[in-house]
C-alpha cells in the first residue's frame, strides 16, 4: 500500500512539473459529429479557436451553460471566428435525442458524438460540465468546470483574453 | 531499479518536450453517523501523449472501514493514433452500433463500468472503419455500499465491427462478437454465445434515420441445444430550429448476453427512469419526444414512452413535459410533470405509479452571485399503499468560488419496506478551489431506494452521516 502511495504521490507530483512549465496541448481526436461528418479536431484548430464543452441530455447545468454562451457566440465570437465544439457523452440509449435537441435549442454549434466517452477520459473530465479553450497552437488555454449563472461572463473573458492575445 | 523508476518518470516528463501529460484525481471519504463506519475511495487518471503515442493509467483503490474487504486495480493502456490506424492493448471501453452486440462503458456517477482487458484496432480507410478486438470483460458495480465484480472474468470477447460511408446519405455496418466460456460442459463443446447482425444510418435534410437488427445464438447448458434470440432497434429524427421530434422502437427477444446480474450488450431503452424491463430479454416498446422553442428563451420537451414484456405483466410507461423558461439574462426558470407507472420492477412492488410536478428557479442579480431554489411533489401509489413525498431545496452560490445548498426531503408515511424514516435534510458546499480543484461536503441524511441509469438499477441503503469529494484535474 504505501509503496503504491509514493509511486502515486511521484506520479502526481511529476504530472504537475510538467502542467507547470509548459502549457498543455490538447490530445488529437477525432469523432462523428451529430451531422454525420467525421470530425478532426486538427482540421477544426485550422478554422479557429476552439471552445469544447462536454456534456450530456440528463445533465441540467451543461445545457444552461451552451445556453448562456449562445447571445455571446453569436453576437461577438463566431465572427472572430470561434469554433465551438459541444462534446455530446450520451451513450447509446440517448444519443437518439441529441440532435433534434441541439437544433432546436439554436445551438449553432459543431454537436460531436462521443458516445463511448474515449474523448472525455482523454480530457480527464470528472465533473459536468467541463469546458476547455483551446488556442490555435493546440493548447488548452483555460479550463472551466461546473456552471452557475453568471460564470458565462468569466467564459468571455476569458475569450477575450485568448483573441487579444492571437492579436498582439 | 523499483526506486529508479519515479525518478526516470520525472525526468522524462520534466525534459521530453514532445511528452504532455494529463490526470486528474477523486477522492471521496463518507462517515456514516450511527455505526462510523468509513467508505474511502480514491482514482487516480493518467494520460500521456508522445507523438503518435497515448498511454493511460487509472489506478483505483476503494479502503473502506473494517471488517469489509478493500478492493483496488490498476487499468492501463497503450495506443498507437494515425489517421488511418489507431491500436489500444490494454483496457478500453467500445461499443459496436447502439449496444446491441456490444456495450462496454464507464459510468463513474453510477459506479458502474465494464471494462475490456486485450487488444483493440481501428483502421480508417476509404471512408471505412473497422473495428476488431480481442480480449476480457470485468463488470465492477457498486451496491449495497461495495464494490462487487458480477461477471465471470474468464470470458473472452472477440468482435468486429465494419462500418461505412462510401455512400451518400447512408452508411451501413455489420458487427459479429463471439463470448467464449470457460466453462463448458455440454456434450457439443459449444460453450459461447455469437451475436451478429447490422444496421443502417440514412439521413438527409432535416431526416435522420437508424436502424440495428442483431441475431442471438447463444447455449443452455440445461438443454444442450443453442439459443436464438435476436433484437431490433429502429429511431427516425426530426431536426429543425423550431421543432426536433425523436421516434424510438425497440422489440429484443432473448438478446440479453451475459449471465445472472451482468451484461455484455445492453440494448437501448427509450424511459427516462433509466430502467430496463429485463435487460434484452424480453422487451417491445416505443418512446417519442418532442422539443419545442416556439420563442426565444423558451424550450418545451413533452415525452411519451412504454416498454413491457411480451405478456405485458412487466413494463414501465411515462409521460413527460417541460417548459424551460429563461424571463431574462438573469435568471432561469424549468417546470415540470413526470407520470410513470411501474409494473413489477422493484420486487417489493406490484404496480407503483408515481405524478410528480417540480419546478427550478435561478436567479442572479449581478450575474456573479445567485441564488436558486426549487420543488417537487410527488403522489405515489404503490399497491395498496397511497403516499407522498416532497422535496424542496434552496442555494446561493458566487460564480466560480462556492455554492451552498439545504434540501428538505419528507414522506406523508412511513412505508415498511423503505424504511422507518419520514424526514430526510442535508446541506452541501462546494468551494472551487482553484479552477480544477473542487471539494464537495455533503452533511445529513439521504433516502435509499431503487435507483436505475442505462437500464441496470440497484438498492440503495439510506445514508445518514458527511461526504466529502475532492476532485482534481491537472
Amino acid at each position: 500500500m504505501n509503496k503504491t502511495l509514493t509511486v502515486v504521490s511521484v506520479l502526481i507530483f511529476s504530472c504537475l512539473l510538467a502542467s507547470a512549465t509548459e502549457p498543455k496541448m490538447a490530445p488529437k481526436f477525432s469523432l462523428m459529429s451529430a451531422n454525420n461528418e467525421m470530425v478532426y479536431l486538427d482540421s477544426v484548430l485550422q478554422k479557429g479557436p476552439v471552445y469544447m464543452s462536454f456534456w450530456a441530455l440528463w445533465c441540467k447545468m451543461c445545457i444552461k451553460e451552451l445556453d448562456a454562451i449562445r447571445p455571446y457566440y453569436d453576437k461577438t465570437y463566431k465572427a472572430k471566428g470561434l469554433q465551438v465544439l459541444a462534446m455530446s457523452v450520451d451513450g447509446p440509449k440517448s444519443v437518439a435525442r441529441v440532435k433534434p435537441f441541439a437544433k432546436s435549442h439554436k445551438w449553432d454549434y459543431t454537436v460531436l458524438l462521443d458516445t463511448d466517452q474515449k474523448v472525455k477520459e482523454l480530457f480527464q473530465v470528472r465533473a459536468m460540465p467541463s469546458a476547455f479553450i483551446i488556442n490555435q497552437k493546440g493548447e488548452i488555454v483555460y479550463v472551466h468546470t461546473g456552471f452557475k449563472l453568471g460564470d458565462e461572463k468569466q467564459i468571455a473573458k476569458e475569450l477575450d483574453k485568448l483573441f487579444e492575445a492571437s492579436e498582439n | 531499479m523499483r526506486r529508479l523508476l519515479p525518478l526516470l518518470l520525472v525526468g522524462a516528463v520534466a525534459y521530453a518536450a514532445d511528452l504532455t501529460i494529463g490526470g486528474s484525481n477523486r477522492a471521496e471519504y463518507w462517515l456514516f453517523r450511527d455505526s462510523l463506519d468509513e467508505h474511502f475511495e480514491d482514482k487516480l487518471n493518467l494520460v500521456a501523449n508522445y507523438g503518435s503515442l497515448t498511454g493511460k493509467a487509472a489506478l483505483f483503490v476503494w479502503d473502506p472501514s473494517r471488517p469489509k474487504n478493500p478492493y483496488h486495480y490498476v487499468n492501463y493502456s497503450i495506443g498507437y493514433e494515425h489517421p488511418a490506424l489507431s491500436l489500444t492493448y490494454g483496457h478500453f471501453y467500445q461499443v459496436f452500433g447502439r449496444g446491441l452486440a456490444l456495450n462496454s462503458f464507464i459510468n463513474e456517477d453510477f459506479r458502474h463500468e465494464m471494462v475490456i482487458r486485450g487488444l483493440l484496432a481501428q483502421t480508417r480507410l476509404f471512408q471505412t472503419e473497422l473495428t476488431a478486438l480481442s480480449g476480457r470483460p470485468r463488470e465492477l458495480f457498486f451496491e449495497e455500499n461495495a464494490y462487487v465484480i458480477k461477471n465471470d472474468t474468464t470470458d473472452q470477447l472477440r468482435g468486429a465491427d465494419l462500418t461505412t460511408r462510401l455512400i451518400p446519405h447512408f452508411h451501413p455496418g455489420v458487427r459479429y462478437l463471439r463470448i467464449n466460456r470457460q466453462q463448458d460442459t455440454t456434450l457439443w463443446k459449444k460453450a459461447f454465445d455469437e451475436l451478429y447482425g447490422g444496421g443502417a444510418k440514412a439521413f438527409f435534410g432535416p431526416f435522420d434515420f437508424y436502424g440495428e437488427y442483431i441475431r442471438r445464438w447463444g447455449y443452455e447448458p440445461a438443454t444442450e441445444r443453442r439459443l436464438e434470440g435476436d433484437g431490433i432497434y429502429a429511431s427516425g429524427n426530426i431536426s429543425t430550429s423550431f421543432i426536433g421530434v425523436t421516434g424510438e422502437w425497440l422489440d429484443y427477444d432473448t438478446l440479453g448476453s451475459g449471465g445472472f446480474g451482468y451484461r455484455y450488450n445492453e440494448p437501448p431503452t427509450p424511459n427516462r427512469a433509466g430502467v430496463s424491463v429485463n435487460r434484452g430479454i424480453d422487451e417491445t416498446g416505443y418512446g417519442v419526444t418532442v422539443v419545442l422553442s416556439p420563442v426565444e428563451k423558451m424550450s418545451l420537451e413533452a415525452a411519451r414512452t412504454d416498454v413491457h414484456d411480451t405478456p405485458n405483466r412487466h413494463g414501465v410507461d411515462e409521460w413527460v413535459g417541460k417548459a424551460k423558461i429563461d424571463p431574462s439574462e438573469k435568471s432561469s426558470t424549468e417546470w415540470g410533470f413526470d407520470q410513470s407507472t411501474q409494473r413489477k420492477i422493484d420486487i417489493k412492488v406490484e404496480k407503483k405509479v408515481e405524478n410528480k410536478p417540480h419546478f427550478d428557479i435561478t436567479y442572479s442579480p449581478d450575474l456573479l452571485h445567485s441564488i436558486e431554489f426549487g420543488a417537487e411533489h410527488n403522489w405515489i401509489s404503490a399497491d395498496d399503499k397511497d403516499y407522498a413525498e416532497w422535496a424542496a431545496y434552496v442555494g446561493v452560490g458566487r460564480s466560480g468560488l462556492v455554492s451552498l445548498v439545504f434540501r428538505y426531503e419528507r414522506r406523508s408515511k412511513t412505508i415498511s419496506y423503505l424504511g422507518d424514516e419520514k424526514e430526510w435534510k442535508t446541506l452541501e458546499l462546494s468551494w472551487d478551489i482553484t479552477e480544477t480543484h473542487n471539494l464537495r461536503i455533503k452533511a445529513g441524511n439521504e433516502k435509499g431506494g431503487l435507483n436505475c441509469s442505462g437500464g441496470v438499477c440497484r438498492w440503495e441503503r439510506p445514508f445518514d452521516g458527511i461526504k466529502a469529494v475532492l476532485t482534481s484535474q491537472f
